[in-house]
């Protein structure tokens, strides 16, 4: 105060005309005003210190939540396993050794928490329980007609679990958008405010894209939102066919902009407009009052472009104020957010500066009507936190244990996300974030920090160069980031990427294969790595399949030749092998490999027996009648076979007149046989070339060399879709792990990959290899858990995708 | 199935054109272009039963291999007709897919060798009285022979993969050449070996593929070895005319010297 008194004396002196009182006046009002000010800074800091506790105590909520969700979701999938693989062991094995069935079924048994499965399935929801305990009953009586049932036991755990999921991704994208909305600042002025047509695409496109998030997010909004008319149809999984739920599943492509999902969210979005309506400075304000504007700014990200359907939307025409607008209000996005808000904020600061804010009025109508319909965040918090303990009581899990299955989720879901997250910014974020917790590779990261503004794209990072002519097959490694390559120069040759990934992508050297497996004397046409038996096998044009030992990860390049890696040779079939493929489940004791061959069989192997591998071997027309129905000298030759996931007795096999048959391993009998061959003209010009099937749909792929790509159910052996897929034969074809992509490889030189959940469009192409005589793409393979895709060409090149 | 292929196309016919000069233009025009592919579920009798074609009617990036290819599968016996150049053709070019050809056709080689050729039996890298050191290392090593022949093979295939020296099938650059000599001196020492130490072996293989004697041509032909390196002894399954001024005894001079090759 003492200089402040000091200051207006010298004040006084250089402006004389000036009086004591009045400057004196002058500077206490002066001094006032501006420690009123402080004041209100002081308050505004507060303020937003406060919000900023607040979003961070929701963003570690949901993360809890989400970590707390995801384990059971593991917990759920572990359940199912052991369910599966005790099915699997119950089945008397009808035409085996006794001594086979004994050995499938100890593993099983020897695991402690196996008989308490079905009891804690139970524990989720009453209706499975029936189900279960039906099931358990089933099984018990041995008797394959059951099949069917335990499908359905099997489905409704998929179900549940995404139904979980659903909660989970739900609220973390409450959160997400929350916590991305910077992004959205810089993003949004950038973008062109739409007013002509062009703008409005452009508008749908975004709307779109934001909304394919919905697999993991938005979808359930409509769960949530109108829970009595669709109730059970939301899903995330691809669990059923996807002909049964095409209206669940949110588009890719900005071109079915008529799905309801979609529409509901752009209700959704219409509700927020007008709060931004108010003031078209909204961008321009101050950061803290964007702050304040919380949960609404979210939304106003979206809803700015105004798409069409907001347009055609009379209600949302109508509305100049909110009101009627909040008809859609209850929106999770919003509630939850608010909810989140009222949960943790005590403070009063934040409360008190909303009542000046005029949007309070709308808020406290969100929240009470929130009250109204969303009673069950707390209570479903309750029952699953039960259901947890109940489900890590019932496996004798120990915190170590989900832990460790938690990491495994968390990467495999991070790679889901990356598969999904093509479409949107905002998705890519979270799988950022995600790899960021579990320190994946930087490179990766760096990688969706490059895809943050686009789609994401696979491209190109490898060249693999080392064999001398085409290469046919590529096998990845399960976890690892290596893969097997066999190629028409008749060598298998293994790659490691982990050392070339520390470099840079622009000053990659040479990349040599770890090893060359030389021992075939004529061109390799399969390969499969056996990860678990840290063994591989390739299958090669005459007419042996050789089973190789992966060397020790040590191993220089250069190292003595070990003759040991090369174990064993199954000697069998009589004419090229063409396709191999490992049983997809490893019991204690049994490895199953199946080959097809031009001698017209397909054989098993047991790749773990002691004696003879060979266990079974049939033809054309089963194992019993071939003989005798066999009239003509060359029954049609098998070109390619897959194990069927769902029910993994079964085994696919496709042959050169295009028909694609389902054949019981145990009796070797044709089970069904597919209406595959619509096009053929009994020439090889039109035969399947390559079959794959679903890992959890009930669906077949098939790739033609006519160019076509069809789907089959498995049950019904119906063709359900059929497009023309590529400009030229179509060589090879791959699923995404999370099941959503299909990827095709061709003749044509391109690589394409398909959307096969929703709209069945292509979402990507590029062409990769270069052509040798008519023969161009000839292997695509995703890797079962990272984000990578390997292709083979007849350029004798093997390139690396990421 | 019925329609394969018109691949029972007599290999005869072919060869006696394929012989006499290399562009053949009249027999491989078909009455439609059959696919030059091995579908999935090919037989092993059908596969690669392609009519041969003029080089100049394939239409690809890889037209030299797939010519050299054709050649081969069609008749291997006329060495002159393989290693001649084909008119209008880079001479560079035409010795690198020969070079490629040759490290593929080896590994049918050392695999059988790989069945009698171990450690024990072959504790180093010998052929006559010489000893050879193995340079795919930092520094050269006394590799056994199997050793030395695999990491041979592997680094001559890596080489010829090369983006840094071969980074193009279609123009060799000129500094790259140097390469053709130390790869053709080192993939003669597998022969070498071959024919010293495990002669049925090389005999058996030799009467099948004819890959040594094509060597011989192309290394004749283009100059990729000098003469006095030639050790093996001028007699088997060679034709006449290729061989003159090989000079068998020069290779006493170095006998048990050990071949530092590190270039």
């Amino acid at each position: 105060m003492a200089q402040t008194f000091g200051q207006p004396q010298q004040a006084q002196q250089q402006t004389p005309e000036y009086t004591l009182p009045g400057v004196l006046h002058f500077l206490q009002s002066e001094w006032r005003r501006y420690e009123r000010d402080r004041n209100e800074w002081e308050i505004e800091r507060a303020e937003m210190k406060a919000r900023i506790a607040l979003l961070e105590g929701e963003r570690r909520g949901i993360e809890n939540m989400k970590t707390d969700l995801m384990r059971r979701v593991k917990m759920l999938e572990f359940a199912l396993i052991q369910e599966r693989s005790r099915y699997l062991a119950n089945v008397p094995p009808t035409q085996f050794p006794i001594k086979e069935s004994s050995n499938v079924s100890t593993p099983a048994n020897e695991e402690g928490p196996e008989p308490s499965n079905t009891q804690s399935l139970k524990s989720m929801t009453s209706t499975l329980n029936s189900v279960s305990s039906q099931y358990k009953h089933l099984t018990s009586n041995r008797d394959p007609k059951y099949r069917t049932k335990s499908r359905e036991l099997l489905k409704a755990c998929l179900q549940e679990i995404d139904y979980l999921t659903n909660v989970v991704t739900n609220t973390s994208s409450a959160s997400n958008r929350v916590s991305t909305y910077p992004t959205g600042l810089d993003g949004i002025p950038s973008h062109p405010i739409p007013n002509g047509l062009d703008g409005n695409n452009n508008a749908t496109r975004k709307l779109n894209s934001r909304n394919s998030v919905i697999f993991v997010g938005d979808n359930n909004n409509v769960y949530n939102r109108i829970p009595p008319k669709k109730p059970g149809s939301f899903s995330i999984r691809p669990s059923r066919p996807a002909p049964t739920s095409p209206a669940i599943v949110s588009p890719i492509l900005p071109t079915n902009s008529s799905s309801p999902p979609l529409d509901c969210s752009i209700g959704e979005n219409s509700n927020s407009t007008p709060t931004e309506r108010g003031g078209e400075s909204f961008f321009s304000q101050s950061e803290s009052e964007s702050f304040k504007n919380g949960g609404k700014f979210s939304n106003g990200e979206q809803s700015s472009p105004v798409s069409p359907e907001f347009e055609r939307n009379p209600i949302t025409n109508m509305s100049s104020d909110f009101r009627p607008s909040n008809n859609f209000v209850v929106e999770s996005t919003t509630t939850n957010y608010e909810k989140e808000n009222e949960f943790l904020s005590n403070n009063d600061n934040y409360n008190t500066q909303n009542k000046t804010k005029n949007e309070k009025e709308s808020k406290t109508n969100n929240q009470a009507k929130i009250r109204n319909k969303m009673k069950s965040p707390d209570e479903i918090k309750e029952e699953e936190e039960q259901l947890t303990k109940d489900v890590q009581k019932k496996f004798g899990l120990s915190d170590v244990n989900v832990t460790k299955l938690m990491k495994n989720a968390n990467k495999r879901k991070s790679q889901e996300i990356l598969e999904i997250n093509n479409s949107d910014p905002q998705l890519d974020e979270l799988s950022f974030n995600v790899e960021e917790e579990e320190n994946i590779p930087k490179s990766e990261i760096d990688k969706t920090q490059e895809n943050d503004t686009d789609r994401k794209m696979w491209r190109q990072r490898f060249t693999l160069r080392s064999h001398l002519d085409t290469v046919r097959s590529l096998s990845w490694h399960r976890t690892e980031l290596m893969f097997l390559s066999g190629s028409e120069d008749g060598t298998v040759k293994l790659w490691d990427l982990k050392g070339p990934l520390i470099h840079k992508p622009t000053s990659i050297p040479d990349i040599e294969p770890c090893i060359t497996y030389r021992g075939h004397t004529a061109a390799v046409n399969s390969v499969v790595m056996a990860s678990e038996q840290k063994r591989c096998y390739s299958a090669s044009m005459d007419a042996t399949i050789r089973v190789w030992n992966l060397p020790s990860s040590k191993r220089d390049p250069y190292g003595p030749f070990d003759p040991s890696l090369n174990l064993t040779t199954y000697i069998g079939h009589t004419d090229a092998i063409w396709d191999l493929r490992l049983f997809p489940m490893r019991s204690q004791n049994t490895q199953l490999l199946a080959s097809a061959s031009a001698d017209g069989k397909v054989k098993i192997w047991d790749t773990e027996a002691g004696g003879s591998p060979l266990k079974c071997s049939w033809g054309y027309y089963g194992i019993n009648n071939e003989e005798s129905v066999n009239g003509d000298d060359r029954p049609p030759v098998p070109t390619s076979i897959d194990f069927v996931h769902s029910d993994l007795k079964k085994i696919a096999v496709s042959y050169q007149n295009s028909i694609i048959k389902l054949f019981d391993i145990e009796s070797e009998q044709c089970v069904l046989t597919f209406k595959s061959d619509l096009t053929y003209d009994n020439t090889p010009a039109t035969q399947i070339n390559r079959i794959i099937v679903h890992p959890t749909m009930s669906l077949i792929f098939s790739a033609h060399e006519d160019k076509y790509i069809r789907f089959f159910d498995i049950n019904s052996g119906k063709c359900t879709f059929s497009m023309l897929a590529h400009l030229d034969s179509i060589t090879s074809l791959d699923i995404d792990p999370s099941g959503m992509i299909l990827l095709s490889g061709g003749h044509d030189s391109s690589i394409r990959l398909w959307d096969i959940v929703s709209t069945r469009q292509c979402v990507q192409e590029f062409v990769s290899h270069r052509r040798k005589s008519d023969e161009g793409v000839l292997s695509v393979q995703y890797h079962p858990s990272l984000p990578w895709i390997a292709s083979g060409g007849a350029d004798s090149v093997v390139k690396i995708y990421c | 199935m019925s329609d394969t292929v018109p691949s029972s196309e007599p290999s005869n016919t072919t060869s006696s054109e394929t012989s006499d000069s290399s562009p053949i233009t009249s027999t491989s025009t078909e009455h439609k272009p059959a696919l030059r592919r091995n579908r999935p579920g090919t037989k092993l009798e059908d596969a690669y039963q392609f009519p041969h074609i003029s080089l100049d009617q394939i239409d690809s990036a890889f037209a030299i291999q797939e010519y050299l290819q054709s050649l081969i599968r069609t008749n291997k016996e006329n060495i002159d007709a393989l290693v001649e150049l084909p008119p209008g053709q880079d001479k560079e070019t035409w010795q690198y897919e020969h070079l490629r050809q040759l490290c593929l056709e080896l590994n049918y080689l050392v695999i059988q060798l790989e069945a009698e050729c171990n450690r024990q039996t072959c504790p180093d890298m010998k052929a006559n009285e010489w000893q050879y050191l193995c340079a795919a290392h930092q520094t050269p090593m006394t590799c056994c022979a199997i050793d030395y022949i695999v990491h041979t093979l592997d680094g001559a295939t890596t080489l010829l993969n090369s983006q840094k020296y071969f980074s193009s099938r279609i123009t060799i650059p000129e500094t790259s050449l140097k390469h053709y000599q130390s790869i053709a001196r080192r993939l003669y020492r597998i022969f070498a070996h071959a024919w010293f130490h495990h002669r049925e072996i090389f005999e058996a293989f030799e009467n099948e593929n004819m890959l040594y004697a094509r060597f011989l041509k192309l290394s004749d032909r283009y100059e990729l070895m000098a003469k006095n390196l030639l050790i093996i002894p001028y007699n088997n399954n060679v034709n006449d005319d290729n061989q003159d001024t090989h000079n068998n005894e020069s290779s006493e001079l170095f006998k048990t010297t050990p071949v530092d090759d590190t270039e």
